[in-house]
């Protein structure tokens, strides 16, 4: 008999990544393109409508649609496969598979994170080409994708655990969607004593870090970078919590 | 002296009020096959959930080789591969990729997960399937696909629910005889199915649950010897309305449950009665065109058992 044990962290990270992307093959399209219509589509009608607003409201409408794109992939879509998961029982084979769950919601949430990537690089070309917007890019900008991907998709993986079926799971992730989209293109003065609501977003903190990275606005970077971090891993844990609790 | 034991002591599950499985004491010893029969809703599938931790158990507690297994424990998931009725979570990969991809995350390397792939591949008949994604195969390969997954790097313990759901016979010969040579003297394979006759030639310990709890423990044989004193009858009636209904009346009279098939009717019964009855029916010329005498399989001892603990259960239900 051949040892049977479980794989190295690299090979599981690899397997489950590669388990999550093999769903394009079936499913790009709305991963991939629907991610990217609305929040682009958002940053188009703007352009058209309103042109002539300022710089600063343009880059609010710019992060605010990156972040769109964003929960879009992580929150609505991978609340709905997870829920799917849940519903069908998949998602006790993949308890059941030598691997580790915490490992299984960070990749489901960094792999679905990426799959908004293409929407986030057309808003990017967007700035560039009709609102004229200088966009600086950094490495730090990676690792705060990556960072904000986590974050969203654990919020995503949770709604889907929750959720009591797959059209909830959806409905929950949209109103969330809905949130993000409204309250991260307001400017912070116009929220008056709903600025508190904004802590619990998972799209706070990473949009002042964006405006800072690519705009250049004055942040204070360690504050707004410690609470990216801290979301995305309380909303792993949970989310890890959640996936182990038996029946 | 075996290398593995795997004891659940007083286990049980209550959902709500009713319990899945109850006081459930058993001892399993690495070398077997065990199987473990029963009505739907018998607790068998639930048995399965808990080793596997993918239920808490209400009471009590499993331990394999002394260590007590509990839900999300991963050595657990190193030690014991399940294979659930349910879909996979594979579905998106190809048939090549989901055994393969399952061996690696076993531990094994990238070499011998693909020869050990194509291997198991060739043995189940699914190399024509293998770029075929998994969630667009019928639902028998879909099953083949998830043995192949647990043959292609099994491990110290195998839990199968329902191996052969869904599988023409070819293919339930295949899987029957994958287990068979996944039998080993370090291993211990528990496996569920309501597929009593073909679970027999591979099974070494017969477990049966009824209302949750286990009311056989034994080998093929032993239950087979519970109903020693039956036979099985399969005779073919002379065509003539008077002759079917005098042989249905007496079976009616004997209250024997007998199946019927245009003239052919089959009943188990006791030896003694069946030869009473059959040189009564013999000694008619022109009655009896065909008869078949049997001994009782495994699934007919396990029928019989049934039906009495029914016919308990119903008594001790006026009971009460």
């Amino acid at each position: 008999m051949n040892s049977s044990g479980r794989a190295s962290w690299g090979t599981m990270f690899r397997v489950l990544m590669r388990m999550q992307f093999a769903r394009l093959r079936r499913n790009w399209r709305p991963y991939v393109i629907v991610s990217a219509v609305m929040p682009a589509g958002i940053v188009l009608l703007l352009y058209f409508t309103n042109h002539h607003m300022p710089r600063f409201q343009k880059e609010d409408i710019i992060t605010g649609a990156m972040l769109l794109s964003e929960s879009i992939a992580t929150i609505v879509m991978l609340s709905q496969y997870i829920a799917w998961l849940k519903e069908t029982r998949a998602l006790d084979h993949y308890r059941t598979l030598p691997v580790s769950l915490e490992m299984l919601v960070t990749v489901l949430a960094t792999a679905y994170g990426l799959f908004a990537w293409p929407g986030i690089a057309l808003i990017t070309l967007e700035s560039r080409y009709l609102e004229h917007l200088s966009v600086h890019f950094s490495l730090w900008l990676i690792a705060l994708w990556v960072l904000t991907g986590l974050g969203m998709g654990s919020v995503g993986t949770i709604i889907g655990l929750l959720a009591p079926d797959e059209g909830l799971a959806g409905l929950f992730g949209n109103l969330l969607m809905m949130a993000i989209l409204f309250l991260d293109m307001l400017p912070l003065s116009s929220l008056g004593p709903w600025t508190a609501v904004l802590w619990l977003l998972p799209s706070t903190a990473p949009l002042h870090l964006l405006k800072s990275i690519m705009f250049h606005v004055p942040i204070h970077p360690l504050l707004w970078g410690a609470g990216t971090i801290l979301y995305a891993a309380c909303g792993l844990g949970l989310s890890a919590y959640l996936v182990k609790k038996p029946a | 002296m075996p290398s593995l034991v795997l004891e659940f002591e007083h286990l049980s599950k209550r959902y709500g009020g009713l319990w899945a499985n109850r006081d459930v004491d058993l001892t399993l010893e690495s070398g077997n096959i065990v199987g473990i029969l029963g009505p739907n809703g018998a607790g068998k599938t639930t048995l399965l959930r808990q080793l596997v931790g993918l239920s808490r158990s209400t009471q009590g507690h499993i331990t394999l080789n002394g260590r007590v297994i509990g839900p999300g424990h991963a050595w657990v998931k190193s030690q014991i591969a399940y294979l659930p009725q349910h879909p996979l979570a594979l579905g998106d990969l190809t048939v090549e990729e989901a055994i393969r991809a399952t061996a690696l995350l076993r531990g094994q390397s990238w070499a011998f997960a693909s020869a050990r792939t194509q291997d198991v591949m060739e043995r189940l008949d699914l190399t024509p399937l293998r770029n075929q994604l998994v969630s667009r195969l019928s639902g028998g390969e879909h099953r083949l696909v998830g043995i192949a997954t647990i043959v292609v790097a099994p491990t110290p313990v195998v839990a199968l629910d329902e191996p052969t759901n869904e599988l023409d016979p070819l293919m339930r010969h295949q899987v029957w005889n994958m287990i068979e040579r996944l039998k080993d003297p370090s291993r211990i394979i528990l496996l569920v199915s309501h597929n009593v006759l073909e679970a027999e030639k591979v099974l070494d310990r017969v477990l049966i649950m009824h209302h949750g709890r286990i009311r056989h423990d034994g080998s093929p044989n032993e239950l087979r010897r519970k109903t020693d004193d039956a036979l099985k009858i399969t005779i073919k009636v002379a065509l003539g309305h008077e002759r079917l209904s005098r042989i249905h009346n007496e079976l009616v009279q004997e209250t024997f449950q007998a199946t019927w098939q245009d003239q052919t009717v089959q009943f188990t019964c006791p030896r003694i009665l069946a030869l009473n009855l059959l040189s009564r029916w013999l000694r008619d010329p022109g009655l009896i065109e065909q008869v078949a005498i049997k001994e009782p399989s495994l699934e007919d001892a396990y029928l019989s058992l049934r039906q009495n603990w029914n016919q308990n259960h119903s008594i001790e239900e006026e009971d009460l």
